[in-house]
């Protein structure tokens, strides 16, 4: 699951390659990669080609879309802005993904933490979830500071910077998620009640620009990570107790009743014994 | 020795055919008596293997693949905007390459969905349903005439060991919430109830390894109305074998799972050693 991002510029761009290693264990069944691009950056809406084809058209700021299934391997990603729907100006952002079957991956167009457009490849936590929990994971993608994330009010994941993501199991429930300047309660962004649905992922992008006021939140949901209760305890009092399966009386009354015959064959012997010996 | 000479053959001998005779009795009836207790209904499996079966069970609507299955994505606009400025993908993001589709096709063949549909709530993108199930709201009610229960039911989530909750009242009924609603097109619908209770006695699932096949389920909503189901399984599995996984399983086909306790019993930890399964489908 770890991830490897080589950011560089090449003549003005920003280009990002990153290489996607092994699926997770369970996902190692599926021969595509689920991969899902998010729009973090505002105002401009794009035109996403990937190996040259067009492949998301007049792709709205802070939307989601996919997941697309691909087949493993190596993929250019260009960004233009929607006016050139042939794909033949000067792209707003080239990046290059290499996938492996089984990677669920998200692609994120947002802006860097001083503002330039960029696009960072996070890998999905699609593991199964314990009963009863759901995941939260939350990515700072927005051209802003160090922040804290609250849940509830209460620090859920200090400190978090761009493009970094932190992640935790939590109650299935209903949260209210909010954003705030690092160590402080100055709210950035929020705040707003997240839906954690028991056995789905939710994962928060925070993006936009602070120095343009155009923070905000996109949110993208995974399910089909539940997993079943431990057990059923469904009773304590015994009084329904098979007799079958508490077997050692059986073998103590087999034990005493062959006994009880050997006995009578062996009192039986002796008295015919004594009978003939007369 | 004279006396003892002259006495009858049959006194000499009939202790010992006595003692042969009630010890053959003991050593084949303990283990015949055993028989006729295993015998036990509730430990007999009706249909044996039939919970795997239906939750393996392909409807085509399902994929098992995590992350994979019914995404959905959520927008919400700058801080300033209301909550309500939300928007939701207008197709079906989730399903863009069902299982064994042909992905060979390269990018040309992927189905992409921009979502632009604007103040839509979120919806979970699952397959559409049956039509021919008819959904009801959350069960508040559960009648199984063949063994006498009526009991209420109340939707249940999981304990602080990760393990089902169970009503603490022994004459409920849990549903387990997180799983498949009765009327769902997919997947397991969860009751549980006590078979008994140190402190309460027997509880509503008491007969519960006594139904058959054919036996007919009522599951009720608050408003009365109904969906049927009948008994078509019936198993008994050791708590640490029992495949929960299967039994809880949100995929394959539909199906009521109703689950008790049963089989030996270990008093040092008040808990039974088997789970007694019970399997319906809608009628």
């Amino acid at each position: 699951m770890k991830r490897l991002l080589a950011a560089f510029g090449v003549a003005g761009l920003v280009a990002a390659g990153a290489l996607l290693t092994a699926a997770p264990a369970s996902a190692a069944a599926a021969d595509t990669a689920s991969v899902s691009v998010v729009h973090g950056i505002p105002n401009t809406p794009v035109n996403v080609f990937v190996n040259g084809k067009s492949t998301i058209a007049d792709f709205q700021p802070l939307t989601v879309a996919g997941p697309l299934q691909l087949p493993p391997g190596s993929y250019e990603v260009t960004v233009f802005p929607a006016a050139d729907t042939a794909g033949t100006g000067t792209p707003v952002i080239k990046a290059s993904a290499t996938v492996a079957a089984g990677d669920n991956v998200t692609l994120v167009a947002h802006l860097t933490a001083d503002g330039k457009p960029t696009i960072t490849p996070y890998v999905n936590d699609v593991s199964s979830i314990a009963a009863g929990q759901a995941r939260l994971v939350v990515r700072h993608d927005a051209a802003a500071p160090a922040v804290d994330v609250r849940a509830n009010g209460a620090v859920a994941f200090p400190g978090l910077v761009n493009p970094k993501e932190a992640s935790a199991d939590l109650a299935a429930g209903t949260i209210s998620a909010d954003v705030v300047l690092a160590g402080t309660s100055t709210v950035a962004i929020g705040p707003a009640d997240l839906t954690l649905k028991e056995g789905t992922a939710t994962f928060v992008f925070a993006v936009g620009s602070a120095a343009d006021k155009t923070l905000g939140l996109v949110v993208q949901t995974m399910t089909g990570m539940d997993s079943a209760p431990s057990g059923v305890p469904a009773g304590t009092g015994g009084q329904s107790a098979s007799l079958y399966s508490q077997p050692g009386w059986v073998a103590v009354m087999a034990g005493l009743g062959l006994a009880m015959a050997a006995a009578g064959l062996f009192a039986l012997r002796s008295g015919r014994r004594r009978l003939a010996g007369n | 020795m004279t006396h003892r000479r002259r006495a009858p053959a049959t006194a000499q001998i009939l202790p010992g055919v006595l003692l042969l005779v009630a010890g053959v009795l003991i050593a084949v009836g303990a283990p015949g008596i055993w028989a006729m207790t295993h015998q036990d209904p509730a430990l007999q499996a009706i249909n044996s293997g039939v919970a795997l079966r239906l939750a393996q069970e392909s409807n085509g609507s399902s994929t098992v693949v995590p992350g994979q299955v019914g995404q959905s994505t959520t927008t919400r606009s700058p801080v300033p905007q209301p909550a309500t400025a939300r928007t939701t993908p207008t197709g079906a993001p989730g399903r863009s390459a069902p299982p064994g589709s042909d992905v060979s096709r390269g990018l040309s063949g992927v189905r992409t969905t921009v979502p632009t549909a604007p103040n839509v709530r979120p919806t979970s993108t699952v397959a559409p349903r049956n039509l021919d199930v008819p959904r009801i709201g959350s069960p508040a009610r559960l009648l199984i005439p063949a063994i006498g229960v009526d009991a209420p039911v109340e939707a249940v989530g999981v304990d602080d060991r990760g393990e089902m909750a169970i009503p603490a009242q022994v004459d409920q009924i849990g549903w387990y919430r997180f799983g498949s609603a009765p009327g769902a097109s997919t997947g397991s619908v969860v009751m549980s109830g006590h078979v008994d209770s140190a402190q309460q006695g027997l509880g509503a699932f008491h007969d519960l390894g006594g139904l058959r096949a054919g036996d007919a389920i009522v599951v009720a909503d608050a408003a009365g109305r109904q969906l049927r189901y009948r008994v078509i399984g019936r198993e008994a599995f050791d708590k640490a074998t029992v495949p929960l996984a299967d039994l809880f399983s949100r995929r394959g086909a539909a199906r009521l799972t109703l689950i008790t306790c049963g089989g030996g019993f270990n008093p040092a930890e008040l808990s039974y050693l088997d789970n007694i399964v019970v399997t319906a489908v809608p009628a």
